[in-house]
């Protein structure tokens, strides 16, 4: 029993009614069996919808088709307006007669009318009731990594009630910041202090009741999607209770063993049992394993009993809503670059290093001196882009945007605090943006010396020499110096590169966290609900950090605060026909099937492309809206008469190139009949070979989503279109009868020329073989 | 200077120009300056500047430096943007010898090399290092029996191997270079 | 050691014979087949091969066509060998071949035209043969030469001085080290025993310059008064080099600039020369009597001639 079809034609004013024979289309819809069939002025209007409704409700109504202007337009107005009427919204169906037909120059408008009408009465017996899903996500966020960008992610989620687990792999949080000793400041020209503007964030953390820091952690494994993550997580033993240590020190007084102090930059020493600065957070000491020598004074010492040197490793698994990386950045390390004396000459520093002499905390206590000598060096020689902006194997090809502003910062720094030195900078670009510039110019009022050449290397031959060219006219100089500061290029951390192949997320070349789209996703990753902020996702200043930061937890705000409708557009699978062969799961572009038990489909992550489906080899997967049945029954209403050219058109792009085409009165070849799809992707051969087979004389196939962040991989749409060629020439098709476009929403015109030129190409070949009697049996058999 | 606003036509069919040199990505930020020993040795020779030229079309003011040059590719090497001065240098070498624009002692040079590839299929010969010039009175002694030496050590006396290279080949060789218009003064 | 050591081929060589080599040092070459017979490598000495003119190309006389399809023909020769594997005594000829290989892998014109010529010689065109300089040859079996070694180099303190053309053009493609610091050299000479010394001009070119050393010799005694300034302040034993026009350059010009930098008499010898004195090569075989710097007061320290001569 066909389910009972209501059609309502709108005459949108004189845009319908002027256009085409509005009785004649009433007549065709009866003539399709329709049972009831109405037209009205304005059908978006009250009045018009109340007529709908009405109409619905007095005739029992099972389904709706509304014939006017684009779906684009009002098919949600409409869907509301059969939902008033106890209709599930989506047994509605839009047959666009305005942009797609009497907006269009064209020969016979009421023919074409009839047709789109035909083919949305016809799909519209197949539809399927089909309802919002709420997906409820775990109200909690893991944050990796405590740096400036980590924190600032956490505390913006716990104001808002978000529960935030912030895994740090060192002893304490804080991250690069606290190393840089100073940070510029553009609008008071003048240095401020980093841990003042550090610590007091760091310890709001360390209240704030919804953040729960774990330092020494790393992420060990990921199951899970968006909205319910499982994450297992590995912790280090600090041998320290963090919870009963006070403190006092008395461990580090009885320490036999010295190290390397990696938050001084290797400049001094530290004791295997240390406390990384006064202003750690979790405010304890810890013990570094590999340098400690299990003699146990410190266990003697300590009065709280706070050390335990057996403690072992662990795992635990979170469960989380979302995932926030911030692994952070690190300093390049310059020693491979041998033509640069790093490592070879006492007198060549990096930047960090050179940080960390100026603070008044460091190895030095803020003064000036060569790290081995103790002398207090007469000139200093910045060498910029070293390792930036640079081809070479070991090197990194973009620029590390914070160099410059860094040199500037210490040579200001220098000359106010150590009258009498001279600073020159080697630099190849001074990249100062924006408000910067002021900082740029002062800095060169207080006598700093800036020679535009890239060094070519640093010797010595009695004194430190820098080889460099004055490319301003001066030809190439030999620059003595008694001390050379390197700006080096920022990497991505070891950290950043494990939790990358951790979570399965995808790296950039240099081995940054690859953005979904840089410019218009930038913080987000390639995997649904894991999102990426700060110097991991590549390299940047504090202040960009920050607002990466925000951005981040704004978007894991919006997945996890409150329970997400969402419409039914994505792909569904049939448990009585999956195998559980994993084939889906391997070739999603966008990892929204995964293996839960059985294999499952995430709607946060399935953006309803249908690639799957032609791949699945059960046939398991489908498309709400867009099920083979109401396909082929769209393709049936389209085919009456004359052979007609099909173009399926993708949702987003092609179709509304097409619309706006229509707006803008283009014509095209009267011949095309345009059927929506989520994307050429959803097309199968079988779905080409019965279009042919009923009579289409050719078939275009229009798709701009991989214009877009989210859509269609262009290889594989290039793969898929050669494909359904093979196999419609297999099938005993020319397949020059099929045409590929790649749309773009702006190129309406180079739509409607497309279709003129696919026309003429028909014109010119023979008349399509098949006539409509002998196709049945053909088409029986490939439903 | 003014750069006119007529056709500029620019025939850049040397590969070594069109795929190595790079000159289109040169950012000019000195590092083959700042490496290369020439411009360390001579005031008006910079490989910056000869990568300028070309980027502003002006390869004619640039001609005369070409063979300040001594090929060691340092600057290739530290280049940022993988260039190479040195393929761009050579490329302009040929097209100086080819347009008669090169000094008088590069072109006695070219007539050499010519005549002993022509003759013998090799670059080198050990006649020439008689050419070399002054080594001091030790070295001269020590080095003057080094032409017996070599035919104590099997080598032909005045072939740089040990026998010369047979007739046929040195018949191919003698046709490719004509074949690609490699000419000397002893042909016509 | 990179990758590019595990892709060095360990036997069937086609042996490039190099002409500056063999017109300044006969016996470089002598030495290095001295090294292949012990190793019992399989090599081909192939009369036929021209020079890869690359003394004449980068004095930028010889024209790249002429190049190209002089070299095409080397390759083919070598492709048609039983030993196919490419390898090269002079850095000047491992960068030209291996430039010409690429050159007429990417340049379809250039790769017709050069096809075509050969043709009308009746040689077919494939350049499909690996090209390697023989120190990467020597660095991959060098454990078979310690191993056969009856002499070591103990006590001798060298610096190494590396071809610009065989770290700067494929720089990528440096055996060992990196473009920077090549060390394959280096690897080699401690390998016997010697005591490697760092310098600061250690990456300047030698200065040798190609058209300069028939011209202007202003230009080599400048690099290399720097070269040897830094040299002198670690005061090595030897200087060990793999390239022929370096050792020319480093051996010949150390008398005329003892003036200018001190008295300096230390002795140059290419790594293969070396290698073959460590398996026990007569050095008068290998022709140490025709370098510039007498070879002999070391080679007497070392007890490898006693006065002989």
């Amino acid at each position: 029993m066909k389910p009972s079809v209501g059609v309502f034609i709108c005459h949108c004013g004189n845009n319908i009614a002027g256009a085409v024979d509005i009785e004649k289309l009433k007549a065709n819809a009866c003539a399709e069996g329709a049972e009831c069939v109405e037209d009205h002025p304005y059908l978006c209007s009250a009045e018009g919808q109340s007529l709908i409704k009405d109409r619905v409700n007095a005739l029992g109504l099972e389904r709706v088709v509304v014939a006017a202007c684009s779906p684009n337009v009002h098919e949600r107005t409409f869907r509301e307006c059969i939902g008033e009427a106890g209709l599930n919204p989506y047994f509605l169906d839009i047959a666009n007669i305005r942009e797609q037909c009497t907006w269009v120059p064209s020969e016979d408008p009421t023919g074409r009318a009839a047709d789109i009408i035909r083919s949305s009465i016809n799909a519209v017996r197949h539809a399927r009731p089909l309802d919002n899903i709420t997906v409820k996500a775990e109200k909690s966020v893991l944050v990796v990594g405590g740096g400036i960008a980590g924190i600032t992610a956490a505390l913006a989620l716990a104001k808002q009630g978000i529960r935030v687990h912030l895994i740090e792999k060192s002893p304490t949080i804080g991250g690069n910041m606290v190393k840089i000793g100073k940070v510029f400041s553009p609008d008071k020209l003048t240095e401020d202090c980093s841990m003042c503007s550090l610590a007091p964030i760091m310890s709001e953390v360390a209240k704030n009741k919804n953040i729960e820091i774990k330092t020494r952690s790393k992420i060990a494994g990921l199951k899970g999607h968006a909205g319910d993550f499982s994450v297992t997580v590995e912790h280090e033993p600090g041998f320290v209770d963090t919870k009963k240590c006070t403190s006092c020190g008395q461990c580090a007084s009885v320490c036999p063993s010295l190290t390397d102090d990696e938050w001084n930059a290797g400049l001094c020493a530290r004791k295997a049992i240390y406390k990384p600065f006064p202003q750690a957070i979790p405010a304890a000491y810890t013990i570094d394993e590999k340098a400690c020598k299990k003699c146990g004074n410190c266990v003697k010492a300590c009065g709280a009993g706070a050390i335990d040197l057996e403690a072992t490793p662990f795992k635990e698994t979170l469960h989380v809503g979302s995932i926030v990386i911030a692994t952070g950045h690190k300093e390049l390390d310059p020693s491979d670059k041998y033509e640069l004396g790093y490592g070879k000459y006492e007198e060549v520093i990096t930047q960090t290093e050179l940080a960390r002499l100026l603070a008044v905390n460091g190895p030095t206590s803020g003064k000036l001196e060569i790290p081995s000598t103790g002398k207090a060096p007469q000139r200093v020689v910045m060498i910029q882009c070293v390792g930036s902006r640079d081809e070479k194997p070991g090197s990194i090809p973009y620029c590390s945007k914070i160099c410059c502003m860094v040199a500037l910062k210490h040579a200001n720094y220098i000359k106010d605090h150590f009258p009498g030195t001279e600073v020159y900078i080697c630099y190849t670009d001074i990249r100062a943006t924006g408000s910067y510039e002021n900082y740029y110019r002062e800095v060169q009022k207080k006598d700093v010396t800036f020679i535009r050449g890239r060094v070519g290397e640093v010797l010595k031959n009695e004194a430190i020499v820098v080889r460099v060219e004055d490319t301003l006219g001066g030809g190439p100089v030999e620059l003595e110096a008694d001390m050379v500061v390197l700006s080096c290029a920022l990497e991505p951390s070891a950290g950043t590169i494990e939790a990358a192949r951790a979570l399965s997320i995808g790296l950039t070349p240099e081995l940054f966290i690859k953005e979904k789209h840089p410019k218009l996703d930038p913080a987000s990753t390639t995997a649904r609900g894991i999102f990426v902020c700060g110097t991991a996702a590549g390299a940047k200043d504090i202040t960009e950090s920050i607002l990466q930061a925000r951005a981040a937890a704004s978007k894991v705000a919006e997945l996890v605060s409150a329970p997400i409708e969402i419409e039914p557009k994505f792909a569904v699978i049939d448990y009585d026909k999956c195998t559980s062969c994993g084939a889906c799961i391997k070739l999603c572009p966008y990892g929204a099937a995964y293996s839960n038990g059985r294999i499952s489909i995430d709607p946060l992550s399935c953006i309803g492309l249908g690639g799957c489906i032609l791949r699945c080899p059960e046939h398991a997967i489908s498309l709400p809206g867009s099920s083979d049945s109401e396909l082929y029954a769209r393709i049936d209403g389209m085919l009456k008469g004359e052979p007609k050219m099909i173009a399926f058109l993708d949702e987003n792009i092609a179709y509304v190139a097409a619309d706006n085409a229509g707006v803008n009165r283009i014509p095209y070849p009267s011949s095309v009949r345009i059927i929506r799809v989520p994307s050429i992707m959803r097309l199968e051969p079988k779905h080409l070979i019965y279009a042919f087979e009923r009579g289409a004389a050719g078939i275009f196939l229009g798709d701009g989503t991989t214009n877009s962040p989210e859509g269609a991989i262009r290889a594989n749409v290039a793969k898929r279109v050669e494909e359904l060629k093979r196999a419609v020439a297999v099938a005993g098709i020319d397949p020059l009868r099929i045409f590929y476009y790649e749309a773009y929403l702006p190129h309406y015109r180079g739509l409607a020329s497309r279709m003129e030129r696919f026309d003429q190409e028909l014109s010119a070949m023979e008349k399509p073989p098949c006539p409509i009697a002998s196709c049945e049996k053909r088409t029986a058999e490939i439903k | 200077m003014r750069i006119a606003l007529k056709k500029q036509v620019i025939v850049n069919s040397d590969h070594r120009l069109s795929h190595v040199c790079g000159f289109e990505k040169c950012m000019q930020c000195g590092r083959c300056t700042a490496s290369c020993p020439a411009a360390l040795i001579y005031d008006d020779y910079r490989p910056r500047d000869v990568m300028r030229k070309l980027q502003l079309g002006d390869i004619d003011s640039v001609m005369p430096y070409l063979w300040r040059c001594g090929q060691c590719y340092s600057c290739a090497a530290r280049c940022p943007r993988n260039n190479s001065v040195g393929a761009g240098i050579l490329a302009l070498r040929e097209k100086a010898l080819a347009t008669g624009v090169a000094p008088e002692n590069i072109k006695a040079v070219a007539s050499l090399i010519h005549k002993n590839l022509h003759q013998r299929g090799e670059t080198f010969l050990p006649y020439m290092l008689d050419f070399i010039g002054e080594f001091g009175p030790r070295t001269t002694m020590r080095c003057r029996d080094n032409g017996n030496r070599r035919v104590r050590l099997g080598f032909d006396r005045d072939d740089a191997r040990m026998q010369p290279i047979p007739a046929d080949s040195m018949a191919e060789i003698r046709s490719l270079m004509e074949m690609t218009g490699y000419k000397g003064d002893n042909d016509a | 050691m990179l990758n590019a050591l595990q892709a060095v081929p360990k036997d069937n060589y086609y042996l490039f014979k190099s002409c500056v080599t063999c017109s300044i040092y006969p016996g470089i070459e002598k030495s290095i087949r001295y090294v292949l017979d012990r190793l019992e490598a399989n090599y081909t000495d192939d009369p036929r091969h021209s020079s890869c003119t690359g003394f004449g190309y980068h004095a930028g006389v010889v024209p790249l066509k002429t190049n190209l399809a002089l070299n095409a023909r080397n390759f083919s020769l070598a492709a048609c060998s039983k030993d196919k594997n490419i390898v090269c005594t002079c850095p000047t000829s491992y960068g030209n071949l291996k430039e010409c290989k690429e050159i007429l892998s990417r340049d379809k014109a250039l790769r017709d035209d050069t096809s075509g010529a050969l043709a009308k010689i009746g040689k077919s065109f494939d350049i499909s043969s690996g090209v390697n300089h023989v120190s990467e040859i020597f660095l991959a079996r060098l454990d078979d030469i310690k191993a056969k070694a009856i002499h070591d180099f103990r006590g001798v303190k060298a610096v190494t001085h590396h071809g610009c053309h065989y770290s700067k053009i494929f720089y990528k493609d440096v055996a060992s080290g990196n473009f920077e610091r090549p060390t394959v050299v280096d690897d080699i000479a401690k390998g016997l025993g010697c005591e490697v010394l760092d310098y600061s001009e250690r990456s300047l070119c030698c200065g040798m310059g190609f058209h300069y050393t028939m011209l202007d010799r202003e230009y080599p005694r400048t690099i290399l008064k720097r070269k040897f300034a830094s040299i002198k302040k670690e005061m090595p034993d030897l200087i060990i080099t793999q390239c022929p026009g370096c050792t020319f350059n480093l051996d010949y010009y150390q008398e005329t600039l003892a003036e200018a930098v001190g008295s300096l008499d230390i002795p140059v010898l290419y790594f293969s020369e070396l290698a073959a004195l460590a398996l026990g090569a007569d050095p008068y075989e290998i022709g140490l009597d025709m370098h510039a710097v007498p070879v002999e007061p070391l080679l007497e320290r070392l007890g490898m001639i006693g006065g002989k001569r």
